[in-house]
Formats: C-alpha cells, structure tokens, sequence
C-alpha cells in the first residue's frame, strides 16, 4: 500500500479525519443533524464499495445490486416485525431486535439471493448479464410489493432500532460510529481480498476471461463467489439503513436505486476501493445542495452524468490521485 | 371461458406493445452494439406528446400524427449528441450514459407537464367493441393495438427483406466495416435505425397512452420487460422479439389471472389471492430464468 | 512405438454453411514439435480451438493421456496440461508483467479461493512466478505494464504464459506473428529450448522456423488434412508444393 505521503495517503488520512471528528465538531456547532445526515453517507458509502468488487474488479456490471441493499433491509425488517407482532417468523422461531442476530442474518439472507441471482445470470456475459441483473432486481421490487402481510407498498415500521450489545443505537451518535466501524472493516477486508490470490484471479477474469480460462481457472466459479461476497456487503448496508431510517420499503430495490449506487461508484472513481466511499459523500451532498435549490435538480444530474462517463472516466478518486497505481 | 378468451387478447395486446418497444430496442442493440436503458424515455415522449395534441386538438389522430415524428426526431437528435461518442466506449458507459440520460428526460417531462399524470381517451371511432366471437365483446381500441401490431411487424417484414435500406441495415449488422467499405454511409444508417427504433417506442406509448397512465416514469417500467423480452428472443433477432413478446404477454397477463385461481384449489382463499399475485407478477422473471437455463442466449440468437 | 501424447480422430466442426474441419485426424508424439501449416483459411485456429476447448468439436474424439477429453470444458484441459497460446496477443494488458505470469503459475498451484495473503508476500507463487520469467527470458521486463511492451515482448509473454504451467502439451498459434527476423531468432531458441520439456503442436507461416523446427508436419487445406510427414517428405510432396508452398503467399504474417 502506498505510503502515507503520496496522495492517496493523505486523501485516505484525510478522510479518516473529517469522518471521525464530524460527530463532536457538529455537536460543537450545534449541527446535531448532521451525525444523522453522514451515517447515511457512511452506510451508501458500504453498499457503493461492495459494487465496486464486482464492478470496478471483477468487471461484472449489475443493475441489480440494489435488490441485495434491500434484501438486507428487509431481513433486519422481518426480524423486527415478527418480534413486534410477537408472532413466529421463520420454522416457529419467532423475531428479534437483536443486531447480533439480524445483522448477520440480513448479510446471510442476501448472500443467499446473491447466490442463486448469480448462478443465473453469470451464465450469460456482457448485454444479457446487464439485462438479467436489472430484470431478477425488478421481479423482487414487485414481489415485495405485493407482500401486503409485511406492508407491501407502504413498507414496514421498526419500532426502534436494534440493540448491539452494550450500545445504545438509539443514539445518533453511537450509531454514526457503528457505521463507521462497519464500513472501516468491510474496506479492510475488501482490501485484502482484492490483493490475495482470489482478487487476483478476479482482476484477470475483468481483463481477459478467455485467456484466464485457457489457463486453467473454471472463471465463473470466482464470479459467483464475488458476487455473492459484494451481495453480503450490500446486504450488510440494508441491515444499517433499515436502522438508521427505522423503516423498510420496497423502493429500497428499485432499479433506479441501483442506478444511483452504480453512479456512486463511477463518480468516486471504479476499481479503487475508496473511490466509491468519495463518491458517495460527493454524490449525497450534492443531493441535499441541490435539491434545496430546485426540486428537478434531478434534470441537472442526468447530463452531468454523461459528461462524467464521456470525459472523467477515472472518477474523483483518479482526478485527485492521478498517476498512482490502480487498485490502492 | 369469455373471459379466458378475453385475458388471452389482453395478453395479445400487451405482447403487440412489448413488440414494439423490443423490436427497436434489439434492432439498435443488434445494428450497433449500443445498449440504451433510455429507450422507455421515448415511450414516454411518444406519449406525453400524443396525449398533448390530442388534449388541445380533440383529435387521437392528430396526437398520433403528432407523436412519431417527435419520438423519432428527438431520437436522432439524442443520437447525434451522445450516442455517437458511446459506439466506441465498453457497455457500462453506455448504461451509465443512457441512465442519465432517463434521469434527464424523466426530470423534463416533469419540469414541462407537472407531476400529475395525463389521460388520454380512447378515440372516439374506437370505442365501441367488436364481437371476435359473437357473445365475447372485445373493446376496439385493444384489437386496433394487435393490428397495427400485425401491420408493424408485416412491415418491417417487407423493409427488411425487400428493401435497399433493410438490406443495408441487415448487413450492417453483420460486418460494419464492411458496407463501410462499400460506399454506404454508416453515420447516417445508424441515424436513421435509431430514429426508426423511438419511433416504433414512440408508437407503442401513444396506443399505451389511453390504457395506462402517461406520467414520467413510465418507460421504466415496460423498459424492464422489454429487456426481458430481447433476452428471451434472443439479441438482435426481430422474429425473437416478436414471439418473446407474445410468450411474455400472454405469461404475464394469463398469470395475473390465472394463478390466483389455481392456488384457491390449493389453499385457502385469501392465502391463494396474496401468493397468486406474488407469484404473477414474478411469472415472466421465472419464464426468463428458466429460458436461461436452457438456452443462455436466448431462443434465437443471432450469430456474430 | 513412440509415445503418443494426443491423438485427434476425425473431429469435424460446421459453421453454418461452412465445414471448417472435416474428419481431421492428429497424432502428436511425446518429445516432438509437430508443426501444423496451410493456406490462410485452412482451419489451423480452429483445430487448435478444438483441441484446446474454446469451441467444441461437433464429432469426433480427442485422446489425451488415455482420456478423450474432446467434451471437457477449456480450464479442465488446461489443468491437465494443455497450454495455448494464442495469434492475436491475448495478456492482461493492465497487469505487470509478473503479475501476468503469477497468474498462469497460479492456475496450477491449487484452488484460488484464498482471501487473505496478499500475492506480493506469497513466497510460493513469486518464486515459481520468478523461475517462469526466466524461462521466457523476460526477468528485465518483470515489473512493467503488459500494454507498455514491444510487439515481439508481448508475443513472448503471450508464449510465456502457456509456458508456466508446465504443460505436458503446448499448442502455439503463430508465435512468431508478426515479428522482425530478431524477435523470430529469439523465439525460434526459446521453442527449440523447450523440447525436453513439453511436446509442442506449432501453426506458422515462417516457413524458415518450420523446416528448422519441425519433427514433423501436417499438412491442412480447406479443413482437411492434406498429408502428414517429415519436412523432407513435405518439401518434396508435389501436391504441397502446389497447394502451399508454390504460390507462396508473400504476407507470411497473419
């Protein structure tokens, strides 16, 4: 990794910086809502790096990703309301508001729907696998919205937020950190992934699947796996959203909701890890400024998308750390 | 058995509309390699456009009339703009570009016609009903859809085969360099394919027009089984679109009506009514999926 | 009897209207370099296509190491020890050059479902990965980007990847493409180095590096084989001479 004095070291310092002290500098300022407004920041930031694995590493392009942001939401959604409802969820066991348990449960239950989509959709390449991601997202959007049992269209209230442990979620701030924590230790991970032996083979698999094929690797094995790691992180995302919106909704899986994390990444820069986490922030900020301006800033969007996809391809993170080697 | 017979045109008429949109679609996928989520967006404009005139004229031909040059001028226009610097670019740039593009015009349509939804009427010389089948009333409107559908698909039938300019098209999907090569000016054939496939999407939201509602949105929501219908058929293939289409339709349409039905002989009534809608609306993803398995480029690839 | 290595029986493979192998049958014997030539058109990729997998044959048998292997998908024949390289360049173009051949060393070192261990500290894969380059002579070249090397570079490294996992078997695609006669020089040794170690099935238009290579070679016009020889019988077979080498094409690069 480079060291702490090139660019990207210091952007990453930086960050690491601004992210840890926003809570006590906004108490200070007397901005509490601010805490509120970054862990959002913080939480699409995660789903955005998970996109960033299968998209910007593997070169898998998903218009789905969305339905594994939402499946997240809603495992953490079932738990709550079965535990709300006092009544059994799943095989008699009844619900909980335990983060231990829905968390990981919300990540297990999007693997799970990340494997089967995957193992669909990874048969087809280029065209068809766009294609079938966004379609295998919309038939779950529909789906949940016909689940009237768990509100259906209108979605699903959580009492409160989940318990984790000793922490108190409740809290804006303590909640702000756990997200931190979430996404310090997903970057971590995704880190070490992209640089051992399966990121390698990841990487190939993105430049030349032929030739990686002709060496020997069985390329939609690796795919799979990928794809459902990238799942799980999303899924991880949805748990903390549900929690931090306390309310699930199917909207969550929309396709065009796949769109904007898709955009997250490219923005922050593709294949870069920490690009996404840029882009988030930039992306939802921007959002917020905007929108108090106009509300069809929307129409602005559009077109500056398309200047960025036609002329700043490699993203803030590239702008910014131009000339480094790829994958920091 | 009316009404299955009725659900079965039903399926007819919204397999006619998914031809429409999914034969421009996969005719400018084939032709140029380009995938362009924005596609329902000149559905939308074929729409919001036709309900306009029709609204200010009294007319549903003028609003037709209206309609398709919009939606195909428009198109060429987008073409020339962006999609000309997309041909070259991966697929994810295009689908980065073109969503943009939705957010664009979505956002546009709002700004020009407000958030409240438009309605269309059924013109008035259609709408009465016609007996198909004496004793099954069946609405004119719906049967003009299925043929001008016909008429549509026998058209480009005969532009594709008999013509000059379906010959050229028809090779410039198979070698790009080639009739390049030979004299023919690839700029403007991409142009001109473009603007013929928002024109069909154009046409497809005008007759959509007086059934479904006309507000911003709404390409996006044929868009997806219009994708679904180009990968069931097969990219680039026209004959696969047209019987995807219809496979879609009637799936679609007979299960909304059907599968609640059947699980009633199942489960219990309410259990059956809240499952049979699920599983409808997830019927052609199923369809999709269990095509996929068996043939995962569609039943009618096109080779190249 | 020699050892036979692979042995192709009657593959045949249609496209569409054109019959582009039609009962090829192939014997290559261990320890050989075995080159394959005919007019542009041939078949020669595409036989190569079926032996290593990329396309299936429509009929026919494939017997490598006492297993026909003519329905295997492409990565299990690699396993096996079938290596390819390939006409066009096909290398990572955004990786090192170590990092290109780390992958082909990889392939054979186990699965890949390894998370953890970044590769830069994996003293398994970095030495084995070392000992490869030195093999295709391209140690100085290690740490640059694939896409920045020369033409004749690439065609190397394209050749020192299906090197690198020792295979048993090497099918090579016209390695010398488009090379000047110091880069063909450089791959001439590099492949004449390597008959104890794999036996080889060459396609090449430089007829100097064939007749200087070749143990034997076969003969492949319009999907058929014409004749198989010694590059003796070859040179002095009438219907060679007029079908190939009398109207020699001058672009012997592909």
């Amino acid at each position: 990794m480079a060291g702490l004095k090139s660019r990207s070291g210091i952007l990453l310092l930086l960050a690491a910086l601004f992210f840890v002290l926003l809570p006590p500098v906004s108490s200070m300022l007397g901005e509490e809502y601010l805490i509120s407004f970054f862990s959002r920041i913080l939480i699409y930031a995660l789903a955005a790096v998970s996109l960033d694995l299968i998209l910007g590493y593997g070169g898998m392009v998903s218009l789905g990703h969305a339905a594994f942001f939402g499946m997240g939401a809603y495992g953490v959604g079932f738990l709550a309301f079965h535990y709300q409802e006092s009544t059994p969820f799943l095989f008699g066991i009844g619900g909980t508001t335990n983060a231990l348990f829905s968390w990981p449960f919300a990540m297990f239950f999007s693997a799970i729907l990340a494997a089967i989509i995957g193992a669909l959709s990874l048969r087809t390449s280029g065209v068809y696998f766009i294609m079938i991601t966004l379609a295998f997202a919309q038939m779950l959007y529909y789906l949940f919205i016909s689940l009237e049992a768990y509100g259906g269209d209108d979605g699903l209230s959580l009492w409160s937020r989940n318990t984790l442990g000793p922490l108190d979620l409740s809290d804006d701030t303590v909640f702000y950190y756990v997200c931190m924590a979430a996404l310090c230790a997903f970057l971590f991970l995704s880190w070490r992934l992209v640089h051992s032996r399966f990121g390698q083979v990841i990487r190939g698999i993105k430049e030349n699947e032929l030739r990686m094929q002709t060496l020997g690797y069985a390329t939609w094995r690796y795919q799979l796996v990928c794809f459902i790691i990238a799942g799980a992180g999303a899924g991880l995302a949805g748990a903390l959203m549900a929690n931090q919106s306390e309310f699930v909704s199917p909207g969550l899986m929309h396709w065009t909701h796949s769109g904007e994390i898709l955009v997250m990444v490219l923005l922050g820069g593709m294949g870069t890890l920490f690009g996404p986490v840029l882009g988030a922030t930039v992306f939802l900020l921007m959002e917020d400024i905007l929108a108090a301006y106009t509300e069809h800033w929307m129409v602005f969007l559009g077109p500056f998308l398309i200047i960025i996809v036609l002329f700043a391809r490699r993203g803030l993170y590239g702008l910014i750390v131009k000339g480094e080697k790829d994958g920091d | 058995m009316l009404l299955f017979i009725e659900q079965i045109l039903n399926g007819l008429q919204l397999g006619i509309t998914l031809f429409l949109m999914s034969a421009g679609l996969t005719l400018i996928f084939g032709i140029m390699r380009i995938i362009n989520l924005a596609h329902g967006s000149f559905y939308m404009i074929g729409a919001y456009v036709a309900a306009t005139v029709a609204s200010y004229s009294g007319s549903f031909l003028l609003g037709l009339l209206a309609a398709l040059p919009a939606a195909a001028l428009t198109g060429m226009l987008v073409e020339m703009i962006v999609f000309r610097k997309l041909y070259q670019r991966d697929h994810l740039d295009q689908v980065l570009a073109t969503f943009g593009l939705i957010l664009f015009f979505n956002e546009l349509t709002r700004i020009i016609w407000g958030r409240q939804p438009l309605f269309m009427d059924v013109p008035s010389w259609l709408s009465g009903t016609v007996e198909l089948i004496p004793g099954a009333p069946y609405p004119a409107y719906r049967l003009a859809i299925i043929v001008v559908g016909i008429i549509v698909a026998l058209s480009l039938y005969l532009l594709f085969t008999r013509t000059r300019l379906g010959m050229q098209i028809r090779a410039g999907a198979a070698n790009r360099e080639m009739i390049a090569a030979l004299g023919v000016n690839i700029k403007l054939l991409n142009t001109l394919v473009f603007g013929l496939g928002t024109l069909l999407a154009g046409l497809a939201g005008v007759m959509a027009g007086p059934i479904l509602a006309v507000e911003a949105g709404m390409g996006e929501s044929i868009l997806i089984m219009t994708f679904v219908v180009i990968v069931i058929g097969g990219i680039g293939s026209i004959r696969g679109a047209m019987i995807a289409a219809l496979l879609v339709g009637l799936v679609d349409t007979l299960g909304r009506f059907l599968l609640p039905e059947l699980l009633r002989l199942f489960l219990p009534a309410a259990t059956a009514d809240g499952a049979g809608i699920s599983l409808a609306s997830m019927s052609v993803y199923i369809l999709m999926a269990a095509i996929l398995i068996w043939r995962p480029r569609g039943l009618f690839p096109v080779q190249g | 009897m020699t050892d036979v290595l692979l042995q192709a029986k009657s593959l045949c493979k249609t496209f569409g209207a054109v019959q582009a192998t039609n009962k090829v049958s192939l014997e290559l014997r261990k320890g050989e370099i075995h080159a394959l030539i005919g007019p542009n058109g041939a078949g020669k990729t595409t036989l190569i296509k079926q032996l290593s997998g990329e396309i299936l044959a429509d009929s026919g048998e494939i017997w490598f190491r006492g297993k026909n292997i003519a329905s295997l998908p492409m990565h299990h024949r690699a396993l096996l020890g079938i290596g390819r390289s390939f006409q066009i360049t096909s290398v990572f173009d955004d990786l090192s050059v170590r990092e290109n051949i780390a992958l082909a060393v990889q392939a054979h070192q186990g699965h890949s479902f390894r998370f953890w261990k970044s590769v830069d500290d994996d003293k398994h894969l970095q030495h084995a990965t070392s000992q490869a380059l030195s093999q295709c002579g391209l140690e100085e070249r290690a740490a640059e980007v694939a896409s920045s090397l020369s033409h004749g570079e690439k065609r190397q490294l394209d050749v020192g990847m299906a090197l690198a996992g020792n295979p048993d078997l090497l099918l090579l695609d016209e390695p010398m493409a488009g090379m000047g006669p110091g880069g063909t020089m450089k791959m001439t040794e590099l492949i004449q180095g390597l008959k104890n170690q794999a036996s080889i099935l060459l396609i090449e238009h430089d007829m100097q590096a064939v007749f200087a290579l070749a143990d034997r070679i076969t003969v492949l016009v319009y999907g058929e084989v014409l004749v198989t020889g010694t590059p003796d019988e070859i040179r002095n077979h009438p219907e060679v001479q007029s079908a190939y080498l009398g109207d020699r094409n001058p672009d012997a690069a592909a």
